[in-house]
């Protein structure tokens, strides 16, 4: 298939060549289908997508402003659409097509989304979310009459996500009234293509899927550090800030890329500490102010920047042709997710790809090299499947009402066409509708609470426009945790932090934020205000979520690689040292059986297993064993949970093992926790938040966090009690099988390893524990401990303030001193 | 090992107390039970704004028989706020009502009025007042100008609650809160936020000397109010 004389032309005065499947994307959406395409950054990927709606766009043009849409692109990103649009504006100008394409996003101003409704652009440039709002106007289905093609960017982010439920449920109502369109979906390299193709058609069988065989070289090596002493634990990786240093100036303009937030900010102190050539490097997450991370990104696209130290805000994004070096700092945690990084470098495909994985700590190491092998053999982790979410389904039927009157069974037969939701039950649907109408509360029959109701007519519809302007107002499946902007006296934000850190800053205390050592002063008007300083050991703002769990895929070859001695003479020697001794001391863990380990250190028993089940996992495990060890009396006193391991210490000594990791642990001891969890309440008010139970924002009035979490606490207590089977408590198990809990892999972990545990009882702390137990003071407490700690708390606070005969009160007890000292190491 | 209790006992002004770690105050001497700010039918009142579950009363009431069947009171004074509204409290549903009749068979109930309760429903059993006095003690919802110099007396209305930091994480529970005369009882009810301790509201009616009774899963805990462990938010 050859292209248009008027594109041939273009691509030749470039002095480009189209790639081949740029040709074949062209040409197999000629043919009416609609196409996956799978490529790594830099595969001209985006101009591929655009291609047919381009050409098309140039062979029919039209006179005047248009009906409706030609062309829906959506984004995860609200700066990437801007950025494409941008992008694309240059071919289409110098190919003289005669073609409107504009952005609608939050941010545009709403004189121009008013104009967009009555007279669209060719293209349009958007999210999921301003998608879903198009979908509940009235006059949508004119709008999108015309439609011929959807174009889902990065799509491989959005699918197993919220968002992606969200997205799913949107373009089947989009499929429905744009009965003329095609997909076409952009998605970064992914384990298996054949199970996304559902995403872009009902019918999968048309949809092609093209993936160019690019034989891109990656190069990547684990940073050899000279430094004497590798770390133990800690994510930080500040050791090693010299040695990274050298790396850029060496090729630059270099990529950093660290997990998380904080270490952001800490590695951006380190590097400019060692900064001597005064090199140019830039800071970007995702709390600094918008106007701010534009800047930075602008001057890297105007190569004016020699680093950015990033956190996944620059996963995705617009191309930079020229970074020279990626560097992934702390463990990559996912092989996919490195890839993506790594792609990053050497952007045009044919330059090979340069990255370096700087471990933070001994555990990391492995980590990395597994990772590193994990992409030289090119395995990919899966796909998160999950069913689609009952809270975002919630959401998705309001707006349907908001569109306009529906049917239930027609609702129900589009709703399984979207990919999340394809085995969803009628009864299930059912369940949320009825939530949707009336709350679901069993002892409810008061009709001033209902959002729908059926008509005689058979259709469901609004109780009252104020139920539409809520949904509105409150559209969306990102629910933040509320943020106070941080601002000196008279000048622009400098972003954002969450509020609770905020609280626990009095005046004169210092932090680092925005790549600067700030002195807090004070809140003024929900602001914190600041003011620069120059303190020696200033706090790191903490931040909520953001530490990914070591993926499934990766903990497997984790495993394999401490079995497989061959493989160890790629680890530093330091490491092979540590993997020595612990082979003598103890064992190394083997990949069929759960290694536990006992011993006793001081007064306190300790008790290590290592699950390689990923943080998340270990911690809800965590949770369950202390639990259980406190009715079988052993006194569990705390524990600490990484992506690899769980300890967990007590005042008696655990001799059976066996019988604590049984998978019956996910009964009752789960219903239990789930019962008190902070975790699962958190969730809750997510999920009610989503489900439009409670609102973020209502008309008039901005709940503060703080309001809205006491009410969704106190809603979930109340509804455990007398609702149990409540769609909002079903959803909330749903997310706990999955992100902050992840009761799923623990599962997973508990049924592969049930009765096959190998016990090592040792007489001291294991070289393998010693990382895990360096981790203490960041631990979990036994809901004991905290009793103890309160009590000993009275009593010595009493004791200062009265004397001891007062102290001991009426209880005649005789209290000794506080023996719990937080700190173990 | 020293633990938390349910209970602690004291005496306040002289007469002895049971403070309850369900935010309630037994005085065994007269066999009296003391709770305030129920705020019955909150989540119905508040359910305007979003559908929230109205599990709140059913609930409040059974904590309410809870205390009374733990200490067998013969006496249970409502120290104001017992409804979230006059409104609802005059609508209140046919079950609570029987509910909170058959829990005054044996005992004599005694309503305070407070600020969102002023003119209590005549179907409630006992006495409606705006004060009381019991045990020697001076029993008011909120303290008003005039009595401000009033000693040995217990109100409700701040909902004091107090935030702790342990050394490794922050709580936060209801709590008592008194100097030598006076005393602040925590909100007895479901869906009730709260004051903090060290809020010039509450700081401003209570002398220098404090202690504070903190409720925190199910134990009770004495301190003296000592900045540097309770946290201002």
């Amino acid at each position: 298939m050859r292209l248009p004389q008027q594109f041939a032309d273009w691509f030749e005065a470039k002095g480009w060549t189209a790639y081949p499947h740029q040709l074949d994307i062209f040409a197999q959406s000629a043919a009416g289908r609609s196409v996956l395409l799978v490529a790594p950054t830099g595969a001209g990927k985006t101009l591929s997508g655009f291609l047919p709606s381009l050409i098309e766009l140039s062979q029919n043009p039209q006179d005047g402003p248009q009906e409706g849409l030609h062309t829906l692109y959506l984004s995860p990103l609200k700066a990437l659409a801007v950025d494409i649009a941008r992008n694309l504006e240059t071919p289409a100008q110098e190919m003289g097509l005669d073609i409107t394409i504009e952005t609608r996003t939050g941010d545009t101003p709403q004189a121009k989304r008013n104009r967009q409704r009555v007279s669209p652009p060719n293209i349009l440039l958007t999210t999921p979310e301003s998608l879903e709002l198009m979908l509940s106007w009235p006059d949508a289905g004119k709008l999108f009459g015309q439609l011929r093609y959807i174009i889902i960017d990065e799509i491989h982010a959005l699918v197993g996500s919220k968002r992606g439920d969200l997205l799913a449920l949107s373009l089947a109502s989009l499929r429905h009234i744009a009965p003329l369109s095609q997909s076409i979906g952009l998605s970064a390299t992914i384990a298996e293509p054949e199970e996304m193709r559902c995403w872009l058609s009902a019918k999968i069988d048309e949809v092609a899927i093209v993936q160019p065989r690019l034989d891109k070289d990656i190069h990547i090596n684990i940073l050899d550090s000279k430094a004497a002493y590798l770390p133990w634990a800690g994510h930080s990786a500040l050791y090693a800030a010299a040695e990274i240093y050298a790396l850029i100036k060496e090729k630059r303009p270099a990529l950093i890329f660290v997990n998380t937030r904080a270490q952001a900010e800490m590695m951006f102190q380190a590097l400019w500490r060692e900064n001597d050539l005064n090199l140019k490097i830039g800071l970007h997450h995702g709390s600094l102010d918008v106007g701010q991370r534009r800047r930075i990104e602008a001057a890297m696209a105007r190569s004016e920047l020699d680093a950015i130290v990033a956190t996944s805000s620059l996963d995705l994004g617009i191309d930079w042709a020229d970074i020279q070096l990626v560097i992934q700092i702390g463990a990559p945690k996912g092989t996919s997710r490195l890839i993506q990084r790594v792609g990053r470098a050497g952007h045009q495909l044919d330059a090979p790809s340069h990255a370096v994985i700087v471990p933070a700590n001994r555990f990391e190491v492995l980590e990395a090299l597994a990772a590193r092998l994990d992409v030289e053999a090119n395995r990919l982790d899966e796909m998160p499947r999950h069913a689609g979410a009952l809270d975002v389904l919630s959401q998705h039927i309001v707006g349907r009402a908001v569109a306009g009157p529906f049917d239930e069974d027609k609702l129900y037969a589009q709703i399984i066409t979207a990919p999340p939701y394809r085995h969803l039950s009628r009864a299930d649907f059912d369940k949320v509708l009825d939530f949707v109408a009336t709350g679901g509360y069993a002892l409810s029959h008061y009709t001033q609470f209902q959002r729908l109701v059926k008509g005689v007519d058979g259709f469901w519809r609004l109780t009252s426009r104020r139920v539409a302007t809520r949904w509105r107002m409150n559209i969306g499946t990102i629910v933040e945790t509320s943020t106070m902007k941080v601002r000196m006296k008279g000048a622009a934000p400098l972003g954002d932090i969450e509020e609770y850190f905020v609280q626990s800053l009095t005046a004169g205390d210092s932090f680092i934020f925005a790549g600067r050592i700030l002195e807090f002063v004070g809140v003024k008007a929900q602001q914190a205000i600041v003011r620069p300083c120059t303190a020696k050991e200033p706090k790191v703002p903490a931040y909520a979520g953001g530490r990914l769990p070591l993926s499934p895929g990766l903990a497997i070859r984790v495993r394999a690689l401490l079995q497989d001695r061959e493989l160890h003479q790629y680890l530093p020697i330091q490491v092979r040292e540590w993997l020595r001794l612990q082979a003598e001391k103890s064992t190394l863990p083997p990949a069929d059986k759960l290694l536990v380990e006992t011993f006793k250190r001081g007064q306190k028993f300790y008790m290590a297993a290592y699950g390689f089940a990923g943080r998340n996992a270990h911690q809800t495990l965590g949770m369950l064993l202390s639990r259980r060890m406190e009715r079988q009396g052993y006194g569990p006193l705390g524990f600490v949970a990484t992506d690899y391991a769980i300890a967990i210490w007590s005042r008696h000594q655990v001799t059976a093992p066996e019988t604590l990791f049984s998978s019956d642990i996910l009964g009752d001891d789960l219903e239990e926790w789930m019962a008190e969890s902070t975790m699962l309440k958190r969730s809750f008010w997510q999920v009610a938040i989503i489900a439009g139970l409670i609102d973020k924002r209502a008309p008039g009035q901005e709940k503060s966090q703080k309001q809205v979490t006491i009410n969704s606490d106190l809603i979930y207590d109340v509804l455990r009690t007398h609702q149990p089977h409540h769609l909002l408590l079903q959803a909330t198990r749903q997310d706990a099988a999955r992100g902050l809990t992840d009761i799923h892999r623990l599962a997973d972990l508990l049924t592969s390893f049930e009765g096959n545990i190998l016990h090592k009882n040792l007489s001291r702390i294991s070289p393998l524990s010693v990382p895990l137990l360096l981790e203490v003071g960041r631990e979990a407490v036994t809901a004991s401990a905290v009793d103890d700690l309160l009590s000993d708390l009275e009593a010595t606070l009493l004791e200062e303030a009265f004397g001891v005969e007062e102290a001991l009160g009426d209880s005649g007890e005789k209290k000794s001193r506080p023996a719990y000292q937080g700190q173990l190491l | 090992m020293n633990k938390g209790k349910p209970v602690i006992e004291a005496d306040f002004c002289g007469v002895p107390m049971q403070y309850h770690a369900d935010a309630s105050l037994y005085l065994p001497e007269s066999s009296t039970l003391l709770v305030s700010d129920l705020h019955l039918e909150k989540g119905k009142a508040q359910s305007k704004a979003a559908p929230l579950p109205r599990f709140d009363t059913s609930e409040g009431i059974a904590k309410l028989s809870a205390a009374i069947a733990r200490t067998n009171a013969k006496e249970v004074i409502f120290l104001g706020d017992s409804f979230h509204t006059n409104l609802h409290a005059f609508q209140l549903p046919v079950i609570f009502r029987q509910q909170l009749l058959d829990l005054a068979k044996d005992r004599a109930f005694i309503w305070i009025t407070g600020n969102h309760d002023p003119d209590l429903p005549e179907y409630l059993p006992g006495q409606i007042v705006p004060n009381y006095t019991a045990s020697g003690l001076y029993l008011t919802h909120q303290i008003g100008e005039d009595e401000a110099k009033f000693s040995g007396l217990i109100c409700g209305h701040y909902h004091p609650k107090a935030r702790i930091s342990l050394q490794i994480r922050k709580i936060s529970g209801k709590c008592f809160i008194q100097d030598e005369t006076r005393m602040i009882m925590p909100a007895f009810g479901i869906f009730t936020g709260g004051l903090n301790i060290l809020d010039p509201a509450i700081q401003k009616l209570l002398g220098k000397t404090q202690i504070a009774h903190f409720c925190h899963a199910g134990k009770i805990y004495k301190f003296p109010v000592d900045r540097k462990i309770f946290l201002k938010s």
